[in-house]
């Protein structure tokens, strides 16, 4: 008992100095310097009003954009109706979630000798997101549940009719609980723990789409279904109804999108985490809960307050973007009301929270995603060496320049699709460039306001 | 409106590229011309014939850590540098840096010196683990003590 005691307290011991900012694994970012802050802030502010001065004087507006159906090319066409290859990605995918459970209970406790960690936190969460953005909505095609479900041909037809007046709010509680493990929960990365989480979802996933039906639960209780549904608005494919795979501008999907306000919240969640996330390594943070980052303290110190962090991160997200919006409303006087505006506006804000993510997650993703090449030889960590790769060597050399310069190019980029999506939706709302262009005004300086918080926040000391 | 009937849209975006194109580099060329010609004139008429001096920089820092925290905490350092840590701690400890894997046992107010080269840049963790005499007396109580603490970071910048 002794013995297992000890080795409990020393594997959370090895984990702590490492699973700090976030799920797993170290970061050696440096701050972006000043000189890119200003640049990158200046940008932002620049490009805002480019994009405006060039449609005042549009009378017209015009919600299509061109779109070209990749299917006209014959291999992507033939890769497309070839069902198997797809099939093969559906059974890698029940595979991944398989081994992450078994080598998550079974394997070494060692967080980086084992397949888990890596894979969720550094691959899955880190990098998923990356084939969203090229290829539209992937989990779709290898969400591992829905694949079981559809593997083992459970009977469709629901048990019980899915509370509708519940509408998407389970998925909302399921990713503030997804969130608080990764950024505030102490060991997120301790193997046995993240095996026996993943197994208590799947199981709760599986029933809950027997019980209530496979689609009406992914819909509105699956976390990451609804996660990477909004994600892959912003991609530059999309599989249409009637079989097109249509590419289109980046970020145009976010014209389509209508959101309930059950969905706006879950969105406002999205932009408050992903800045929390940064928000809570920095200097500024431990001197504003007044904890010394150097004393000594683990996670499990500031675990209460962080909880409170993050409540606090969405609802402070939340007023801020409500009291733009109402700006907004008194400025043009419109009849619709401040919810509805708000529903219309919220898409125009992923971006920036999107890029945001690709900047600060990048040389993370690099460097430990390469842990991947040993561990697909070793899974377990019990010394096995099955494609020889176990001995492979990490690249530590970033070359920062390069980063910084990507990190503040992402996310100025980000920021000019953010304003050019608003003012789409805003020609839409008010057909009338002027009252458009007042209506955005205030919404232009909440988006300048947020990519400014994403650089600074790549910009200050950080722990 | 799409790009196809407003041209002018493309040509803003071309241009905000074209103006961050030539920022970045403005900028980085504006640092260089800053630091260099002062050191060029200096290699010319005094030290050209040993280049080998100013290429081997080290930067030395005194580090005290009393009561676990460490002054200074950040060190702050260039790639290529030779980096020499005189240490001085009030306790027994030992010194680690991350991915560098640098470690140096430390004794009581006696300074200990570490010093090595650094080849990659980043922000590197580094951590003391407080070293128990006693070990075999109370096994409990040393568990609970051996830990890792974060006290400062060796931030090794990249060369313009």
């Amino acid at each position: 008992m002794k013995k297992i005691f000890f080795i409990i307290i020393l594997f959370q011991l090895l984990l702590l100095p490492n699973a700090y900012a976030h799920g797993f694994g170290s970061k050696i970012d440096l701050p972006i310097p000043g000189y890119l802050y200003w640049f990158g802030g200046g940008a932002a502010v620049i490009a805002s009003f480019v994009i405006i001065s060039l449609f005042v004087k549009t009378k017209s507006f015009d919600d299509s954009y061109r779109t070209y159906n990749l299917r006209n090319i014959g291999v992507i066409d033939s890769l497309y109706k070839n069902k198997s290859l797809l099939n093969v990605f559906k059974i890698i995918s029940v595979g991944l979630l398989i081994l992450t459970i078994l080598t998550g209970i079974l394997g070494s406790q060692f967080p980086i000798k084992n397949f888990a960690p890596t894979f969720v936190w550094v691959i899955w969460w880190g990098g998923f997101i990356w084939l969203h953005i090229l290829f539209g909505d992937s989990w779709n095609f290898v969400n591992p549940w829905k694949n079981i479900f559809e593997l083992i041909k459970f009977d469709e037809k629901p048990l019980k009719k899915y509370p509708e007046k519940l509408k998407s709010w389970p998925a909302f509680g399921f990713f503030l609980i997804f969130a608080w493990i990764e950024l505030v929960y102490p060991t997120p990365a301790y193997p046995q723990f993240l095996g026996n989480i993943v197994f208590v979802y799947s199981v709760i996933v599986l029933a809950g789409m027997r019980v209530f039906g496979k689609n009406k639960w992914l819909d509105n209780c699956e976390p990451f279904t609804v996660f990477f549904n909004f994600v892959s608005n912003f991609s530059a494919t999309r599989v249409t109804s009637d079989g097109k795979i249509q590419l289109r501008p980046v970020a145009s999907g976010l014209l389509d999108v209508r959101y309930r306000f059950d969905q706006l919240c879950f969105l406002v969640l999205i932009l408050s985490v992903v800045s929390f996330d940064g928000l809570i390594s920095t200097i500024f943070w431990y001197d504003l809960i007044g904890i010394d980052a150097f004393g000594g303290s683990g996670r499990s110190d500031v675990i209460y307050v962080n909880t409170l962090g993050i409540l606090l991160s969405f609802l402070v997200f939340f007023s801020i973007f409500y009291s733009f919006i109402s700006i907004s409303k008194i400025i043009t006087k419109t009849d619709l009301t401040v919810v509805d505006l708000s529903q219309k506006f919220v898409p125009a804000l992923l971006p920036i929270s999107i890029v945001y993510h690709l900047a600060h997650y990048s040389s993370y993703f690099f460097l430990n995603g390469q842990l991947l090449i040993k561990l697909i030889s070793d899974p377990f960590g019990f010394g096995w060496d099955i494609f020889g790769t176990s001995s492979y060597e990490i690249v530590r050399t970033v070359d920062f320049i390069l980063l910084w310069n990507y990190q503040v190019a992402v996310i100025v980029i980000g920021h000019i699709l953010s304003v050019y999506v608003a003012h789409r939706i805003s020609l839409r709302i008010f057909k009338d460039s002027k009252k458009s262009i007042l209506s955005q005004s205030p919404i232009l300086l909440l988006m300048v306001g947020y990519t400014v918080l994403g650089l600074w926040l790549l910009s200050t000391t950080s722990v | 409106m799409s790009i196809k009937n407003n041209p002018n849209l493309l040509y803003a975006t071309i241009g905000i590229v074209l103006l961050a194109v030539s920022a970045f580099t403005f900028v980085g060329s504006d640092n260089e011309m800053v630091e260099t010609p002062v050191v060029e004139e200096n290699i010319e008429i005094e030290i050209a014939e040993e280049p080998a001096i100013i290429e081997d920089k080290t930067r030395e820092f005194d580090i005290s850590i009393v009561d676990r925290k460490a002054d200074p905490s950040i060190i702050s350092v260039e790639v290529g540098d030779q980096v020499l840590l005189n240490i001085i701690a009030d306790e027994d400890l030992i010194f680690h840096i991350h991915e560098y894997d640098h470690e140096i046992t430390l004794v009581t107010d006696e300074v200990k010196v570490l010093s090595f080269p650094v080849m990659f840049p980043g922000r590197f963790e580094i951590e003391i683990h407080p070293v128990e005499h006693d070990m075999e007396e109370e096994e409990e109580h040393v568990h609970e003590e051996e830990e890792a603490i974060l006290i400062g970071f060796l931030e090794v910048m990249p060369k313009v």
